[in-house]
């Protein structure tokens, strides 16, 4: 197809995904696009059709090497379904699996993806295309011919390159000083082994607004309440621990790259409330601290060198699968215990003004093992959404709290199935 | 809108209780912007718990009723053998039934093992080199030609299934040079098969097995 290639590696970030994964932790992230009308499912199929055809790198299945997991290119019909209330369930099973799935309900259109295949801002420019056919296909009343163009300008070699592998440069490593105990939410999990979700919807200008006040960045602004919300369920004796919170951040901004395949990195901020005080604006200093410290060009640079040249070390290559996967698991968990919880802020997603006029909003969810926040902004909506393996709901409840507190006025929606049984007398928002 | 006046929050869809404090709401219910729960997938799996169960059961079953009726033979033990056999090759079906080739080439490797252990254990007769490794060789290159032709299956999903096959299918030679085999004509045939097979793949799919093996061995 287009002299495209038939079969690629896994890129760097993407090697521990299909080796590991649970009940809950799927691997799998969800963006939503709500529109202002209700969504005609006989025009998304099309739509997803024209979209794969200038990304044919989505249209592939996972597969197992002797030595790793590839992507290979398959011609497989996407289908298009209607959401079930189950979030970022499992997608990736064997090889003739596709990797992604494309759901519609009532004004939604969500996509699922399977981590392995790209990250949150391949997904986000993959889901944009998606909704800029779709508009072209079911209003085509309102576009005609002349139709304002996606600002996606890649090649498909560009969008299928490694980006790690193009910025890798062999370096000696610091040592890194040792990270802190990473505290961890002490709540049951869910029965059913389906996730949470639960997300406030607010106003970008108003969040923006109090961050200000706090001279805080909005993603500092949200790391720093969410410190406090976790610090509130937090039992005595876990107090010498600290909270430990991973920040995912795209790489492209920093490392030019137009690939839609993963390419970010990872930073974290700390608190431990032993040794400091649970006074707000503290938080929010140390956390700004911890944020220009990851967030340094050099130290980034560090990091995916010392990831990449990990990969690229002999016997590490010529171990086989199965062995890879066992140490890539144990990996994954240590990994994981040193990080209480993730907050991912994927920032502002743009439309083109004309298309702009028919969303709503933009959403993110994404799979997670304990509890997860992800953050998107549309305009003036702003959509922050937790996930969560757990029965309780007390950190989302301080979280949202924390920011009610502070004059945030707040729309909370959740897939719990606390609902009314009789739908009778229910209107029609 | 709903509204929970602890949280200071409104809710959107019909929720009897707050999601975040659980507790009681006002306002008007609106429809919920997320369809109701699926039921938990419990089932998962049933029919490889039935098959195990039964296996189970037809054990026990077997183990008493050669202690109740009294015999000099243990005549159970070859009702378990055959159980064991019969519940590993269903297994192994259940879990690659959505990949086909695989399949079909575990189950050579199964039914060339069981026979041959069948066949020691019961006074080595030699019936299972002699006709079931090249039978079942013969037969599942066989199924595999014709199923990917059914099935509209493009070259490189199976060559690399056909070409293991096809290889295996060449070791009866082994048997035939080492004066262990009583009918030779199974064999032969077999050995025969695979090599034309192999040849004509290397022939005619040389590239796509190339590119195959590079794909499944790259480093």
């Amino acid at each position: 197809m287009y002299g495209s290639i038939e079969w690629s590696r896994l890129d760097n970030a993407a090697k521990i995904f299909p080796s590991t994964g649970g009940k809950t932790d799927t691997n799998v992230f969800r963006f939503y696009c709500e529109l202002k009308e209700e969504v005609m499912p006989e025009f998304l199929k099309p739509a997803l059709d024209a979209t794969i055809d200038s990304f044919p790198g989505f249209s592939c299945v996972l597969k197992k090497g002797l030595f790793w997991y590839y992507l290979e290119r398959a011609n497989i019909e996407h289908e298009v379904y209607e959401e079930t209330g189950e979030v970022c369930g499992m997608i990736y099973e064997d090889s003739s699996s596709p990797l992604f799935r494309l759901y519609y309900y009532r004004k939604r259109i969500s996509l699922e993806i399977y981590h392995a295949m790209t990250d949150g801002a391949g997904a986000l420019v993959f889901l944009k295309t998606i909704i800029y056919n779709y508009l072209k296909i079911a209003r085509c009343e309102l576009f005609g011919d002349f139709c304002e163009q996606l600002d996606v300008d890649a090649s498909f070699t560009e969008k299928d390159s490694d980006s790690f592998s193009k910025y890798y440069k062999k370096r000696k490593h610091k040592k890194e000083p040792k990270p802190p105990k990473a505290y961890h939410i002490k709540q049951k999990l869910r029965e059913d082994g389906m996730l949470l979700a639960i997300e406030g919807i607010a106003s970008t200008s108003q969040v923006l607004k109090v961050a200000r006040e706090h001279n805080a960045s909005m993603t500092v602004f949200l790391a720093a309440a969410l410190i406090a919300a976790i610090r509130k369920d937090m039992p005595l004796q876990c107090e010498t621990k600290s909270v430990v919170i991973n920040i995912p951040v795209n790489l492209r901004k920093m490392f030019p790259s137009e690939t839609t395949r993963n390419f970010f990195g990872m930073i974290s901020a700390d608190y431990n409330f032993s040794e400091r005080s649970d006074d707000f604006s503290e938080i929010i200093n140390k956390t700004t601290d911890d944020f220009s410290r990851g967030l340094d060009k050099d130290s980034l640079s560090a990091r995916i060198s010392k990831l990449t040249g990990f990969e690229k070390k002999p016997f590490v290559r010529i171990a086989p699968l199965v062995l890879k996967n066992i140490v890539l698991r144990i990996a994954r968990r240590l990994d994981d215990s040193k990080a209480t919880t993730v907050l991912s802020n994927v920032g502002k997603v743009e439309m083109p003004p004309k298309m702009a006029e028919h969303v709503e909003m933009f959403g993110v969810l994404a799979s997670t093992r304990e509890m997860q926040l992800c953050v998107c902004s549309f305009e003036d909506k702003l959509q922050m959404g937790f996930t969560s393996a757990f029965n309780g709901t007390d950190i989302q409840k301080n979280f949202f709290r924390e920011l009610t507190s502070r004059g945030i006025e707040l729309e909370i929606r959740s897939n719990d199935d606390a609902k009314r049984k009789d739908k009778e007398g229910v209107a029609d928002a | 809108m709903l509204n929970c006046g602890r949280c200071k929050v409104n809710i959107d869809g019909d929720k009897i209780v707050c999601p975040l404090c659980q507790g009681e709401l006002t306002g008007i219910a609106t429809q919920d912007s997320y369809p109701d729960l699926p039921k938990p997938k419990y089932g998962k799996n049933f029919l490889l718990r039935l098959i195990s169960f039964v296996a189970v059961a037809i054990i026990i079953v077997s183990l008493a009723l050669n202690l109740m009726v009294r015999s000099d033979v243990w005549w159970s033990l070859f009702v378990i053998g055959g159980v064991v056999s019969a519940w590993i090759t269903a297994t192994v079906g259940i879990s690659y039934r959505r990949k086909l080739f695989t399949n079909i080439t575990w189950q050579l490797v199964i039914v060339s093992v069981f026979a041959v252990i069948w066949d020691v254990s019961t006074l080595w007769r030699g019936w299972s080199i002699d006709y079931v490794i090249p039978i079942s060789c013969l037969v599942s290159m066989l199924s595999m030609v014709i199923l990917s032709k059914i099935m509209k299956i493009p070259a490189r999903e199976y060559l690399i299934y056909l070409v293991l096959d096809a290889v295996y299918g060449v070791t009866p030679i082994i048997f035939y040079f080492t004066g262990v085999l009583g009918v030779v004509y199974p064999s032969l045939i077999c050995v025969t098969c695979s090599l034309i097979s192999i040849f004509a793949i290397l022939f005619f799919q040389g590239k796509s097995i190339r590119a195959e093996i590079t794909r499944r061995f790259h480093l």
